[in-house]
Order: C-alpha cells, then sequence, then structure tokens
C-alpha cells in the first residue's frame, strides 16, 4: 500500500513522530474495498479462508465480508470475544451498501484518498482519550471534505499519515481551545490556520515531528509577519514571543 | 500584447485554489486562502494565473469569462474551491517589500488558454512570502459556485 506516488504507509508500520510519540498502524487483514462511517473503519475482506469467515459473511452479500473495526473503544482493555461483538454490533447498525461494495476496479484516486483518510482516522483512534468526542468528529469531517474526490486536485498528494502524527502530537501538547481549519499542502502535509480578525496563525505539519508556521499580525495598516521551522516539542516555546493564545483561547 | 511581456501595473490577475488550500474556520467556513494555495511545485517554475484584462470586458464580465476559461481548461474545477484575484503592482510591491524578490507577471499565452500568464522568480518555499501573497496580494476571493456558468 506504500509507495512513492502514495506515501500512506502499509497498516502494521510504525509512524515515528519524534520525541517518543510513536503510532504503529494496527494490522489489518488484506482488503478488497474500505471506507469509513464516524470514526469506524470498515473493511470488506476478500473471501479467504478466515475462520471466522462464517461469522462475519456479509448481510448483503454472499462473497464478500464486512469488518467493522478500530473504534474509539477499540481498547486493550476489552477481550477479543468483546471486541469482536462490539465490531459485528457496528457492522450491523452500519452495513455496507451494495454499491460501495462492488466499486469499479478503476478508481485508483478514489482508493488512494481513502486509504489516506482511514490510515489517519486510525491514527486518530489511538490518541481518542485525548481529544473529546465532538473535536474528533468535527476532525474526521474536516479529513473527509479535505479528501472529497470532487473537489480534489489530481496533481496533489493525499494525507501523510507522518504529518497527520506530528499534528496529533501537536494538538495533544497545546490543546487549543479553538480548534483550526484545516488545509493540505501540495506534497500532503497538513495545514492547521487559525484566525483571529485578520491576525492569522498558521502551522505546516511535516514529517518526524519536524513543523514550519507562519504569522501575520496587523495594526492598523502595518502588518508584521513572523516565521520558524521547529519541532513539536519546542512549537510552543517558538510561538510564546508572539502570545498565540490570541489564536489558540477562546 | 505579446508573449513574455510584463503586464501593466494596473490591471490583474486571477489564481484557482482548490479546496484543500483555502483558509477555513474550524467549521469549514471560507475566510480566505493558505499561504500553500501559492506555492510551487518541485516541477514548476513559475505560478500559473489568468490575466483578467485580456477578456476585454467591465470587471464583473472579466471575472466570469475568467472563471469559464479556468473550468474549461484545468482538469477539474471543485464546486467548493475558489479563485483569488490580484492587482500586478501590488503582486510585485508585495513580494519586493516581503522577501526582497523582485518577481514578474508575464503573458504567457497558451494554446489551450489564451489569457494564461504566470509570475516568475518566486521563490520554491518562503512561507513568509506565501502567506503575504495570499493575505495581502490576493485580496480578492470569488467563490466558484458563485460564478454561473453561460447556458
Amino acid at each position: 500500500m506504500s509507495d512513492k506516488r502514495n506515501p500512506v504507509p502499509a497498516p502494521g508500520k510504525e509512524i515515528t513522530s519524534g520525541g517518543g510519540f510513536n503510532f504503529r498502524l494496527p494490522w489489518v487483514p488484506p482488503y478488497a474495498k474500505a471506507r469509513t462511517i464516524g470514526e469506524h473503519v470498515l473493511l470488506t475482506l476478500p473471501a479467504s479462508s478466515t475462520p471466522y469467515q462464517s461469522l462475519f459473511k456479509s448481510t448483503m452479500t454472499d462473497d464478500a465480508l464486512t469488518v467493522s473495526a478500530w473504534s474509539a473503544s477499540n481498547s486493550s482493555v476489552f477481550s477479543d470475544d468483546t471486541k469482536l461483538i462490539e465490531r459485528r454490533i457496528g457492522e450491523l447498525r452500519n452495513p455496507a451498501s451494495p454499491a460501495s461494495l462492488f466499486a469499479s476496479a478503476n478508481n485508483s484516486l478514489e482508493e488512494r484518498l481513502f486509504d489516506a483518510t482511514a490510515s489517519v482516522k486510525i491514527l486518530t483512534a489511538q490518541v481518542a482519550m485525548h481529544l473529546d468526542r465532538e473535536w474528533r468528529n468535527k476532525l474526521f469531517a474536516q479529513l473527509d471534505s479535505l479528501h472529497d474526490l470532487e473537489e480534489w486536485d489530481p496533481d496533489d498528494e493525499p494525507i501523510q499519515a507522518g504529518s497527520f502524527a506530528t499534528f496529533l502530537k501537536a494538538m495533544v501538547q497545546i490543546k487549543p481551545q479553538r480548534r483550526p481549519g484545516l488545509g493540505l499542502s501540495h506534497s500532503g502535509y497538513l495545514v492547521a490556520a487559525w484566525t483571529s480578525g485578520k491576525n492569522r496563525l498558521t502551522i505546516e505539519f511535516l514529517q518526524n515531528d519536524r513543523v514550519r508556521w507562519v504569522l501575520a499580525r496587523y495594526t492598523d495598516d502595518d502588518v508584521e509577519r513572523f516565521a520558524g521551522q521547529t519541532s513539536v516539542s519546542r512549537l510552543i516555546d517558538g510561538l510564546a514571543p508572539y502570545a498565540p493564545d490570541a489564536w489558540f483561547s477562546k | 500584447m505579446k508573449k513574455g511581456a510584463d503586464l501593466p501595473d494596473d490591471h490583474h490577475v486571477m489564481r484557482y485554489v482548490p479546496w484543500s488550500k483555502l483558509l477555513k474556520d474550524e467549521d469549514e467556513n471560507v475566510i480566505g486562502f493558505l499561504a500553500q494555495a501559492f506555492a510551487l511545485r518541485p516541477n514548476e517554475e513559475s505560478l500559473s494565473v489568468n490575466w483578467l484584462e485580456y477578456f476585454g470586458g467591465d470587471r464583473k464580465a472579466n471575472i466570469r469569462d475568467s472563471v469559464l476559461e479556468f473550468r474549461r481548461t484545468l482538469t477539474s474545477i471543485g464546486r467548493k474551491s475558489a479563485f483569488g484575484i490580484a492587482n500586478v503592482k501590488k503582486i510585485r510591491d508585495t513580494c519586493s517589500a516581503t522577501a526582497g524578490v523582485k518577481v514578474r507577471v508575464v503573458y504567457e499565452p497558451s494554446r489551450k488558454n489564451p489569457a494564461h500568464s504566470c509570475i516568475r522568480r518566486l521563490p520554491l518555499d518562503d512561507l513568509t512570502l506565501l502567506d503575504a501573497l495570499a493575505a495581502d496580494a490576493f485580496s480578492e476571493l470569488v467563490r466558484n459556485s458563485d460564478v454561473k456558468s453561460i447556458s
């Protein structure tokens, strides 16, 4: 699933965000089709020899297997049986539509956008305890919106999981009361922006715990701009001289 | 105007900005442009724009005709995307004042798009300059959905 054109790492691969803050994408079985509903990732598995196949056989089709996985409640405190039941309930609540199960095989851009979005949603689930549900839902909606196929510039790259891991680490550290608007660079780096009147703070989240930021402050007809590049662990200190509470606080 | 000529100071250019590079608040209300909307790709030497006055009408008609030209020539244009409009002199002054860069805004028509122009000599990755272009030079925003097609 990982190649030069699509920087989304394969499930199971560890993403290092630096500073001892690592994410590991959960292992997922090979899947033929996947989609998301809220914070759930629905995987349509190809017919295979898994012993659970008969248990999971989709109610919508006869030859595909649909599993709902990695909700925020998918914690290690639950037994495998409990997780299995939870997934099954999720599936029954949100059955995949027949149309989505039999999507054309030639929609590779759509699949790339989906894969990228699903990967970062899975990452989010791993730090779900640090994000309230409202923000998580809003964040997922923003990610879906950024990767809307109808709005997509075909020369751009989907979001990079490493960039998103850096973003999550920054948000956990900053804990902004005001949530940012989101964008993407050409290379698939997540961009978060806060505005207060005309004043604006923009942070671009790079791989490996690196960020670069630029801010603009207006006074009458004059404007001051400052920019920097640093690690997430130094971001708060780097912004401190510019009173970032104007953007982060309500 | 000849290909390669500098556009006049008092003229304007328009750039297409996809949804992912619009400045939004957390509720997805569009506020303006991200700096990244004006970043060159590694394989680009100049920033593509349309010359508004090429179309020869009044301002409103020029904006409409330029948007229609973008729709005709680009691979895909999202409904939620937008277009930024900037004065040519303002672009040059902004680049000069912010980064000491003397850019050229040049008429560069293509066979597909006779209004095509470009901003040359932009640094590849100067975030401060890009932010100034986004906030101060491209100060007018037109939503794609607000421009009706001619039926």
